[in-house]
């Protein structure tokens, strides 16, 4: 569960970085906004679950090539900058979303209650349809990076953007679909932490934290490293979260950080950038 | 030349007049805000400038600010070592992250800094036992008097208490102004133009990097001591991820080139929230608003503006 949620936001992340060389810390804050657009749908405006998933997905969609076209855009070879607005932006959102909705928490009703027995091992239903969403979005990514002419096109310009423009690709046009579904991606984590757990707008920080470290161990821009190192977070994080403290857990994972860092800082399918 | 030491002079003059003159607390209040934001911003973009983004700064202010509090308050150390010793844990802890870190090329720095802002929040939230927990650490005592050399310094109220952020803040005026005048100042200028280049020319740019921001963690450590010391209570929330950010903000919008540039970013920052005081939210999203708009229309920086407004041709330089 943990891992399905990790490798949504980092997929998103992954995609963005690999395609635009933009280190968004705004991400999080992206997810916690598909949280809450998935909030106000379900809880406020009483939309049924799928229904209020998709309009988040939808909306954040939008979001995130409006962001890309406005903010990202005019900077678009200046790494520094970029990564200096997505600061901006982060702040700016989450300011946005405590002004709207508040500091305090807000928690969804849980759409499917009751529970599968398997062999007496119980699984709450609202968790598995959170697997099974995280899952089908995974596979529909890579579906359409693979089969479709727009994933070929964002796959060619993520291994040399001049040399793709020359080919004739609109290098805009795949940025801000790229920049659309990866807010997507995350707006969809972020709806779905909202199914299961609490939403505040203070959640993004420690969201994004979590999936630059799953993006690093993976490789910064290899979408399988991204996945793979998804599985190893979420499920290392959950066995010794269950053994030991929560805290402990986030202290591994950043000294994890730091020593992938200084021994194999391309990750464990990247390649150097 | 003359004349620019004689400015200097009478901006020191003025500044260590303004105790004495003003005697409104809120006012003194603002003063030892700013110089302890002008501390971190100046150091902030002293690393900036070797083209790598520290958004960690406020963990080293953190760090800075928990060793010391916790030196006087359990150990019982007089505020004036654990003070230096903040300074000391800082530098540690940069120099340790920023070996293996900046040797390593692209935004990992960035990441790296950005996670470690948020390690030292967690850690500081959930070890209670040590650090207090969500509630922080109360009652952190006033400096309290020394003596050296004969004269007994004693710190006890707000004016006096001006004096020891304003010696720290001409202390970290100066060394940093002192590095960016030297023949130093070129090799991070090659730095930040390009790497690579420096490097071809046989610059040990990773040393160099490694250097300021040390340098820089340190000083933030110390100006953590101080607003420990200050507000008499610290808790993990003071020291997150969009303070850090603010300080970036500031460094921008007071104009990311040349050496006044933190300083007026940080006053504009002190100054203007107060007009917006009672709304937390509004507050933050005026610093990203500031901050987005200064990006796009004037890149240079507030420093800009003059240049901006009185010539046409400002319009160009960089």
């Amino acid at each position: 569960m943990l891992s399905s949620n990790y490798i949504l936001i980092s997929l998103g992340l992954t995609l963005i970085f690999s395609i635009m060389r933009i280190v968004n810390f705004a991400h999080g804050e992206i997810f916690m906004a598909g949280g809450f657009i998935f909030f106000t749908f379900f809880e406020l405006l009483h939309v049924p679950v799928i229904g209020s998933l998709l309009l988040s997905i939808g909306f954040l969609f939008l979001i995130g090539m409006g962001i890309e076209k406005v903010f990202f855009k005019p900077f678009r070879d200046d790494p520094l900058n970029s990564l200096v607005i997505s600061l901006g932006l982060a702040i700016l959102l989450q300011n946005i979303f405590l002004i709207i909705f508040g500091g305090l928490e807000k928690s969804v009703q849980n759409p499917i209650g009751g529970v599968i027995n398997l062999r007496g091992i119980y699984i709450p239903k609202s968790r598995v349809l959170v697997i099974f969403f995280s899952l089908i979005f995974t596979f529909a990514l890579f579906a359409f990076l693979k089969w479709t002419r727009m994933g070929y096109s964002m796959r060619a310009v993520a291994q040399d953007r001049e040399a793709s423009a020359l080919q004739g690709i609109k290098i805009d046009k795949v940025s801000y679909i790229s920049f659309g579904i990866g807010s997507a991606l995350a707006a969809l984590g972020g709806a779905l932490v909202g199914i299961l757990f609490d939403l505040s707008p203070f959640m993004g920080v420690p969201a994004v934290t979590k999936a630059f470290i799953v993006v690093i161990l993976g490789g910064m821009g290899s979408l399988n490293g991204t996945v793979i190192a998804g599985i190893i977070l979420g499920f290392s994080e959950s066995i010794i979260a269950s053994f030991t403290r929560t805290s402990f857990a986030d202290m591994i994972s950043f000294l994890l950080l730091i020593i992938i860092l200084i021994f194999r800082p391309q990750g464990i399918m990247g390649k150097n950038y | 030349m003359r004349s620019k030491y004689v400015y200097i002079f009478v901006a020191l003059l003025l500044l260590i007049l303004v105790p004495m003159v003003v005697r409104n607390q809120g006012l003194i209040h603002l003063c030892i805000v700013a110089m302890l934001y002008i501390i971190m911003t100046t150091t902030l973009q002293a690393i900036i400038e070797t083209g790598q983004v520290s958004i960690g700064h406020s963990a080293f202010m953190a760090i800075g600010a928990y060793t010391s509090a916790l030196l006087t308050k359990k150990l019982g150390f007089n505020f004036y070592v654990a003070f230096m010793l903040s300074g000391v844990s800082s530098g540690i802890i940069a120099f340790l992250i920023g070996i293996p870190i900046l040797r390593i090329k692209g935004f990992y720095f960035a990441i790296v800094t950005f996670a470690l802002c948020e390690f030292v929040r967690m850690v500081a939230t959930n070890w209670v036992d040590i650090f207090g927990g969500a509630n922080g650490i109360t009652d952190i005592p006033w400096p309290g008097s020394l003596s050296l050399a004969g004269f007994q310094i004693s710190i006890t109220n707000i004016f006096g208490y001006y004096y020891i952020v304003f010696l720290l803040m001409v202390i970290c005026l100066t060394v940093i102004w002192r590095i960016r005048s030297s023949f130093y100042a070129n090799i991070f200028k090659s730095i930040s133009e390009s790497n690579e280049y420096a490097e071809s020319l046989g610059v040990d740019t990773n040393s160099y990097k490694v250097f300021v921001f040390w340098l820089g963690s340190a000083f933030a450590g110390m100006a953590g001591s101080l607003y420990a010391h200050y507000m008499h209570y610290i808790s993990p929330e003071a020291f997150s991820f969009s303070l850090s950010v603010e300080f970036i903000i500031m460094v921008i919008v007071g104009g990311r080139m040349g050496k006044h540039g933190p300083i007026i970013g940080s006053i504009f920052f002190v100054v203007v929230p107060e007009f917006l005081r009672g709304t937390k939210g509004l507050q933050e999203l005026f610093f990203a608003i500031c901050f987005l708009v200064v990006l796009f229309v004037l890149p240079g920086g507030l420093v800009s503006l003059p240049d901006k407004i009185f010539s046409p041709k400002g319009l160009y330089k960089k």
